[in-house]
């Protein structure tokens, strides 16, 4: 019997030590919310029910997705913390994939918050993959491989095309056609950084009449994924 | 009685551990490098057969199930008797009678192919199967329905739980299921591969063994042993058909130099993967003699190999033919596990 007590008594010691170790080491993280928000102008867009001016034309937009992969974090330009498997969809028909949370050491300083728009070369050659990246997501090219790493498309009466639509699929990943582009925001706070994506900033860039409907990988494509990570600015 | 109980705890435990791994484990089924093969392109690490992923994709690939309307499955246009491709039929057919414009690839030992289609277009096996699902002149299908429908059925969460542990189907898993059926497809058995060995009472005839001296000076250089590809893309000198206008690989890469070139097939089963070239034109292996004979066009991106053609004599074209049907595996043609799945 008096065995069994301490038995017990050393696994209620080791049970309290776990659980403070726990609560410590939890106490050591927290999070750094990025939220995103598109934009047209200073209107956040709805799709297919927003009505935007362009060029003194009504513009629509029906779908909005891109990939935003390898976050990192820096402060002078070094790399001070780096999230794995760092792949994320945007998708503007799921709220919640505009809200990405990291966990961060507390004391981590930081200035800048750095990530790709595209899917790295690498991934793209590396097979069938799973979450975001799933095949499923409709942002796989199914002619072609490779990820469409920027997909918006809307209606303008711009575009000389069946029912006046534009669809841009900006990708590719092999040169001379690699459209994957980074981008780096500068942060202040080190709880929560408002990302804007000025979809109206792209669409100004480009001329609708001509620039239309980009399917593949081409020069078109990388100088249009170059002007969409310009869209993607910090107050 | 506390110690009889602390004395029992390691049996039991042992016990939950055996029960729980027997309901757990996978058939693991190594991947078997033929006799002086090169190392597979296949990265098997990040997808390893099992006995239970093979035979879901063995499934997903006999199921029409994978087109639009639910009437073409992959076995449409690669039948196992025709070393899984479709014979007779020089451009490939979809759904609604749909009619595309290139003859479809014969499927065997896909696990050293780096790409695939006859532009290349598809950089990994496990992506290749999205562009017949999703060509509209074939399943005319997308991997995000096939994925619904698929989760419908009574048969494929359970096949998905047994190959992955759980019921949930993905596209990646669908992807990855279908590439395990199709790297077991290996082609490595037939006549010529058994003279290699040196199995016992195997032996050339004189003809083929004079028709295997003029592959090795004249074909060898593309169709490389013992895959009988290089996997690179070359212009062989077809003229274009102009109902089709194909430019082969430039479509991909855009880049002229790549114009008109196509990859470079298999010669494996040969025999039975009739109708030859990348849109099928020649119904015969004499008239794909005939073409290295005395066919071919010149142009800018012609192989070098090829300018100046390739001088055979009628005599050597027979010696040449009967080399090339020992190519024939009917080991591979006729293995009960490759065929439609009964069970």
């Amino acid at each position: 019997m008096h065995l069994s007590r301490i038995k017990i008594k050393l696994t209620l010691s080791i049970l309290v030590f776990f659980s403070i170790n726990t609560v410590i080491l939890a106490q050591k993280t927290r999070s750094f919310v990025v939220q995103f928000h598109l934009q047209y102008g200073e209107e956040v867009v709805e799709l297919e029910t927003g009505n935007y001016q362009h060029q003194q034309k009504e513009l629509n937009i029906e779908i909005f997705k891109c990939y935003l992969t390898n976050f990192t974090l820096q402060t002078d330009n070094k790399v001070v913390w780096e999230e794995s498997d760092s792949y994320h969809l945007l998708d503007a028909e799921v709220p919640n994939s505009f809200v990405l949370k990291f966990d961060l050491p507390k004391k981590l300083r930081f200035s800048q918050l750095h990530f790709n728009l595209g899917v790295d070369s690498t991934t793209s050659v590396s097979g069938a993959m799973g979450g975001d990246l799933d095949p499923t997501k409709g942002m796989y090219w199914t002619w072609n491989s490779g990820y469409i790493n920027f997909k918006l498309e809307g209606i303008s009466p711009l575009c000389p095309t069946r029912h006046n639509r534009f669809q841009l699929h900006l990708g590719g990943y092999n040169p001379p056609f690699n459209a994957l582009q980074s981008i780096s925001l500068a942060t202040c706070s080190k709880d929560r950084l408002a990302i804007f994506i000025q979809v109206d900033k792209f669409l100004e860039a480009l001329d609708l009449s001509q620039q239309h409907s980009v399917m593949i990988p081409s020069e078109e494509a990388v100088e249009m994924a170059r002007l969409a990570a310009k869209a993607f600015v910090v107050e | 009685m506390y110690h009889r109980v602390m004395k029992r705890i390691p049996f039991v435990l042992l016990s939950f551990i055996t029960i729980f791994y027997a309901f757990t484990s996978v058939n693991s089924l190594p991947f078997q490098v033929p006799e002086n093969w090169p190392e597979p392109a296949y990265d098997f690490t990040k997808n390893p057969l099992t006995k239970e992923k093979v035979a879901l994709g063995r499934h997903l690939f006999y199921d029409p199930i994978l087109s639009r309307d639910n009437t073409i499955s992959c076995s449409n246009c690669h039948l196992q008797y025709t070393a899984f491709t479709h014979v007779d039929h020089d451009l490939s057919h979809g759904i609604e009678g749909r009619i595309g414009t290139r003859n479809s690839p014969a499927l065997m030992n896909l696990a050293w192919g780096k790409t695939f289609m006859w532009d290349g277009a598809i950089n990994h096996l496990d992506m290749q199967a999205l562009a017949p699902i999703a060509h509209p002149k074939e399943m005319d299908e997308s991997i995000d329905n096939v994925q619904k429908k698929l989760a419908k059925t009574i048969k494929y969460p359970l096949l998905f739980s047994q190959a992955f542990g759980d019921s949930e189907i993905t596209g990646e898993r669908i992807l990855k299921a279908l590439s395990q059926f199709q790297l077991t497809l290996i082609s490595a058995n037939s006549k010529y591969d058994q003279v290699m060995r040196g199995d016992t009472g195997v032996t050339f005839s004189e003809q083929e063994e004079k028709g295997y001296q003029l592959f090795k000076s004249h074909c060898n250089s593309c169709h490389q042993e013992p895959l009988f590809t290089s996997g690179e893309f070359a212009n062989n000198g077809l003229p274009v058909d102009t109902t089709l206008n194909d430019i082969g690989r430039m479509q991909i890469t855009q880049n002229r130099s790549d114009s008109l070139k196509f990859k470079i097939p298999t010669l494996r089963n040969i025999e039975f993967s009739y109708p030859y070239m990348h849109d099928g034109r020649f119904r015969r292996l004499s008239k794909v003699m005939k073409h290295y004979t005395e066919g071919i066009q010149s142009g800018p991106t012609l192989a070098d190999e090829l300018r100046k053609g390739i001088p055979l004599s009628p005599e050597d074209q027979v010696d040449l033919t009967a080399f090339l049907l020992t190519l024939t595996d009917r080991t591979f043609l006729f293995n009960p596990d490759f065929s439609f799945p009964r069970n």
